[in-house]
């Protein structure tokens, strides 16, 4: 616990502002889809997102100037920026999809993974080993975090789809149109653009791993379970095409596999083969 | 009404959108137990097959190449007997769904089980499960054959994919599914293309010369083969390592079970101020008190009660040497090691609180024959006297500082000294230095006059392991004692145990120790409750040499530690479960690079540099800067790899990631060449089985238009 409070002291003033800034979008967001108030509290809300998207995208700056290299290497430092993919990439959706329980589970979500990032803070920036110095860097790293924010998004609408099967959301169109659809649907394309970038990474990993180490695929750790989320969402994606499972089956799939990202993700350190890896952060 | 409508009606529930369920066969209708059972079943014969490939049949010739032909012939018979039901099962989504699972399953088992480990350490980690994983190939388990036997239903399935639905596979919507499926069977062909006939290998070069051989990769199983020839020569022309600028900082540990260590502050000392983050449950406080840059450590032998200690000291004094006025050397006559011996072994001072009885007087400074002694270096003798500089045959520089007749090492003062008069082990301390070969400083070393002792000291591993020192017995008892007593400041001077000489003791002044000659010995006034005690003080011109004083301050009670930045780490314990160390930042190598030519026939074709993320490419080879060697900065290990499957795979990767795009994005968008295509072109014919049709049905980018209401 001390530990925790110690971290906590030694983050930076923007850092406690995102800190309070998602709370208090969650509960915005929270009270608007219990109907408990109205239109303004998503206003603030929204604002409260683009906020921390300003605080992030002014955090990971400061860091990159510091660090003289792209703050991605640490876990810290990769929490930090998939607060910012996510937000970025919640700001553009809900221009078109204004669903507040799922604002309130955005809001949520990040407030956990920063407090994950204030127990899991660097003491110091490390040196970025020549491994990592390449053009391939910051590609792969970027297009997978925002594939994890869609892949959060996907389980999100599928998380709402199992509590509130019923429910209809209204999509904001070109031209001022609106269509509806479910939560599954919202899912599902949320699947979709994330799939297309858990493919582009994939891919992004196996040419820069020729360049750097001499094979596209060497079935280390993190390589495999990136290779087995991404086939649950081929699976997914057969399954709900051609065999037409319906919209509570894929949803489930759809948990399935964000826990499978999220396993990936951060649970590597907690596999027997993983003192192997030169993949795994330490 | 017409099959077409027909089949329209049964499509109806799917005219307001929605996934629709596919149209299943045979053997999608099993229930998904069965259909796993039939895999795992296939799976474990593939199993059963290679526990006997390797195993009881490995003596068989041939018998890998025998067990491929009978499992594509097994398959071959498989596709003939019951073609019609799998190949529409193999070309459904259920199938894909089993079988992925599976690889699934495999992969994760991969994670979770240690792979490719030596045979020993698996059979260790793994105590009586070690054999049944080993014999179900998990040991290895993406080059067992229940893999290879999955990556192999994917290929056939995603070739019958396309195969079935060729009438229609051109059409831009349909294009994506084409991609995509035909990529993958390139992936895996491409893939089995490269393991089977890659080469790959580790070149080992030193600056300046020429390789042209690899050391191939090992595989464990596979015996190691030699070193393989390639038909071009690799020069290394130069290589450069480049660190990252030195950082010197106080890092403040928490130990963790399991001797794991986490960090968890890293702080760059400023004098005066807090260091290192003992963390709100010690009461433990650091403070830096000084950065020493050129630290160099002053042993002193002080009163007990000027320092903090709980010691109570024992006699000591401080002594110099000196020679025509100019000082030879200094030192401590001390608890540890009361009698100092003149660097020229001619004579010794021994300090005692009390004059000695007068028969161990006559024990003392029995004198040997010879104060010469003898090395040999390769072929060379050389006859050295201690306080000599010498210089050996290949450039090296040696200085003979003093001889010790029963040499030990002692721990506390860190110092060499001698126990006795006895030539019990007998050892030369020098200092060796190679100027000519860039190693300037000198580096203390023993040398051992007994050969077992050259190897438990570990001469062998010093600067001078191949100089030998031959002792000649004798040369071991100095001519002259001087007993120095503290209590009585008087000095009796003995000689082939009769005493020669009594004196009174001026401390601080100098007395000739030697009947003649200009030597002279300073003893400072003794101390008598003296302890050892360390002084850090920054030298003008010593070596750099970093450490970090501190003040620790826990409770009401402070003391001062000196951390030094290299060697062993003495850390503080700052808190119950943290430690305070000074150090380097870790990972101080930033990249490194080759530059190396590449020689065909003798004549360069290319010269170019190869680094970290940038390999060099030539002749079907590419060379990956792999390796580097912290202690040899002219070795650059590069590893060398040829895959005849890599253009394949890199097309299959491009290929499948437009094919993915395209089915998510692009394929609602009707091309101009397809407008106007509706069920009415006569060269549409739907196969009897199925309609092509039916697989595409979903509302990628149409919303529904109604909100399923489910039950």
């Amino acid at each position: 616990m001390s530990a925790i409070l110690e971290n906590l002291g030694r983050q930076h003033p923007l850092f406690w502002a995102m800190l309070f800034a998602f709370p208090m979008a969650a509960a915005s967001y929270g009270l608007v889809a219990m109907n408990k108030v109205g239109k303004p509290a998503r206003v603030t809300g929204s604002l409260l997102m683009w906020a921390t998207l300003i605080l992030s995208t002014i955090l990971i700056t400061l860091r990159w100037i510091e660090a003289d290299r792209p703050p991605f290497k640490s876990l810290y430092e990769s929490l930090v920026l998939f607060v910012w993919c996510t937000v970025l990439m919640y700001v553009v959706v809900e221009r078109f999809y204004r669903i507040a329980w799922f604002g309130f589970m955005t809001a949520g979500f990040m407030l956990l993974v920063l407090g994950y990032a204030v127990f899991k803070t660097d003491a110091e920036i490390v040196n970025l080993p020549a491994a990592l110095q390449s053009v391939w860097f910051v590609p792969h790293v970027v297009v997978y975090f925002f594939a994890y924010a869609a892949i959060f998004f996907g389980f999100a609408g599928a998380v709402l789809h199992l509590w509130r099967p019923g429910t209809v959301v209204r999509i904001e169109r070109a031209g001022g149109s609106y269509a509806e659809m479910n939560y599954a649907g919202f899912m599902h394309l949320a699947i979709l653009f994330g799939f297309v970038l858990l493919t582009a990474g994939l891919i992004m990993g196996a040419l820069w791993a020729k360049v750097a180490w001499g094979d596209y695929w060497v079935w280390d750790p993190k390589e495999n379970w990136a290779l087995v989320s991404w086939l649950v969402y081929v699976i997914y994606l057969h399954l709900r095409y051609t065999k037409g499972f319906n919209d509570r089956q894929s949803a489930i799939l759809a948990v399935v596999g964000f826990a499978a990202i999220a396993f990936t993700y951060l649970g590597m350190h907690l596999l027997p083969t993983s003192e192997t890896s030169a993949h795994i952060y330490q | 009404m017409s099959k077409k409508t027909a089949k329209q009606a049964e499509r109806a529930p799917h005219a307001a959108g929605g996934p629709r369920p596919g149209r299943k066969t045979k053997l999608a209708k099993l229930s998904w137990s069965s259909q796993f059972s039939a895999v795992l079943g296939l799976m474990a014969v593939a199993a059963l097959v290679q526990f006997l490939v390797d195993g009881p049949l490995a003596q068989v010739g041939n018998v890998r190449a025998i067990a491929l032909v009978l499992g594509l012939g097994a398959a071959v018979c498989a596709a003939v007997m019951w073609g019609k039901q799998l190949y529409d099962y193999l070309a459904g989504a259920t199938a894909a769904a089993v079988i992925l699972t599976l690889m699934m399953v495999m992969t994760a088992i991969g994670t979770v089980i240690v792979q490719d480990a030596p045979p020993g350490v698996f059979m260790q980690r793994y105590g009586a499960f070690g054999a049944p994983l080993v014999a179900l190939g998990f040991d290895d388990i993406f080059h067992s054959y229940a893999f290879g036997l999955l990556i192999f239903l994917v290929a056939v399935m995603s070739v019958v994919t396309v195969i079935r639905r060729r009438k229609t596979m051109l059409r831009w919507r349909h294009l994506g599914l084409l991609l995509t499926h035909t990529s993958v069977v390139m992936v895996i062909v491409g893939g089995a293309i490269g393991a089977a006939t890659n080469s790959k290998g580790m070149m080992h070069l030193t600056v300046g010369e020429a390789a042209d051989t690899y050391v191939p990769e090992a595989r464990p199983g596979i015996p190691a083969a030699g070193p393989q020839k390639v038909d071009f020569q690799v020069v290394l022309d130069s290589f450069k390592l480049d660190n990252y600028n030195v950082e010197l900082k106080a890092y403040t540990y928490k130990m963790l079970p399991g001797d794991k260590y986490d960090l968890v502050a890293a702080d760059t000392p400023e004098p005066g101020k807090p260091v290192g983050a003992p963390g709100p449950d010690s009461d433990t406080r650091v403070v830096t008190k000084r950065v020493l840059k050129r630290g160099e450590r002053v042993i002193e032998w002080v009163s007990a009660a000027s320092v903090h200690t709980h010691e109570r000291g024992g006699l000591a004094a401080p002594l110099r040497f000196e020679r025509a006025g100019k000082p030879v050397a200094a030192g401590h006559m001390h608890p540890a090691a009361p009698i100092a011996r003149d660097p020229a072994g001619r004579f010794e001072v021994r300090l005692v609180a009390q004059p000695p009885a007068p028969s161990e007087l006559a024990a003392l400074a029995h004198r040997g024959d010879k104060t010469e002694f003898t090395l040999r270096v390769g072929a060379q003798v050389l006859a050295v006297q201690p306080g000599g500089s010498y210089e050996l045959p290949d450039g090296r520089l040696l200085k003979v500082e003093s001889f010790l007749p029963d040499f030990t090492y002692d721990n506390r003062t860190r110092q060499a000294i001698t126990r006795s008069n006895e030539p019990n082990n007998p050892a030369l301390v020098v200092q060796v230095s190679n100027p000519a070969a860039g190693q300037p400083m000198p580096q203390t070393a023993y040398l051992f006059g007994k050969e077992e002792m050259r190897k438990m000291m570990g001469q062998m591993k010093s600067a001078a392991a191949d100089i030998l020192f031959q002792h000649q017995p004798g040369a071991a008892a100095v001519g002259r004692s001087i007993v120095v007593v503290a209590d009585k400041a008087e000095r009796i001077v003995v000689e082939e145990g009769k005493v020669i000489e009594r004196a009174p003791m001026k401390w601080g002044e100098g007395f000739k120790p030697l009947a003649s000659g200009d030597d002279t010995v300073v003893v400072d006034q003794p101390i008598t409750d003296a302890v050892r005690h360390e002084r850090w003080v920054e030298s003008a011109n010593g070596q750099p040499f970093p450490a970090l004083e501190v003040e620790v301050q826990q409770g009401a009670h402070k003391h001062a530690v000196v951390l030094p930045a290299y060697g062993q780490a003495n850390p503080v314990r700052i808190a119950n479960d943290r430690i305070l160390v000074y150090r380097e930042k870790p990972n101080k190598v930033k990249n490194y690079e080759s530059t190396v030519s590449i020689l065909q026939g003798g004549k360069k074709v290319l010269t170019q540099r190869v680094k970290v993320n940038e390999p060099l490419e030539y002749g079907g080879w590419h060379f990956y800067q792999s390796n580097y060697d912290p202690d040899n900065p002219r070795y650059s290990g590069l590893q060398l790899v040829k895959d005849p499957g890599l253009p394949l795979v890199t097309l299959a990767f491009w290929l499948l990631m437009y094919g993915v795009l395209h089915t998510v994005a692009l394929r609602n968008w009707i091309p101009p060449w397809e407008r106007g295509r509706k069920k009415d072109r006569p060269d549409v014919t739907v196969d009897d089985q199925e309609d092509p049709d039916d697989e595409d049905d979903s509302d990628v980018a149409r919303p529904a238009a109604k909100a399923e209401v489910t039950p």
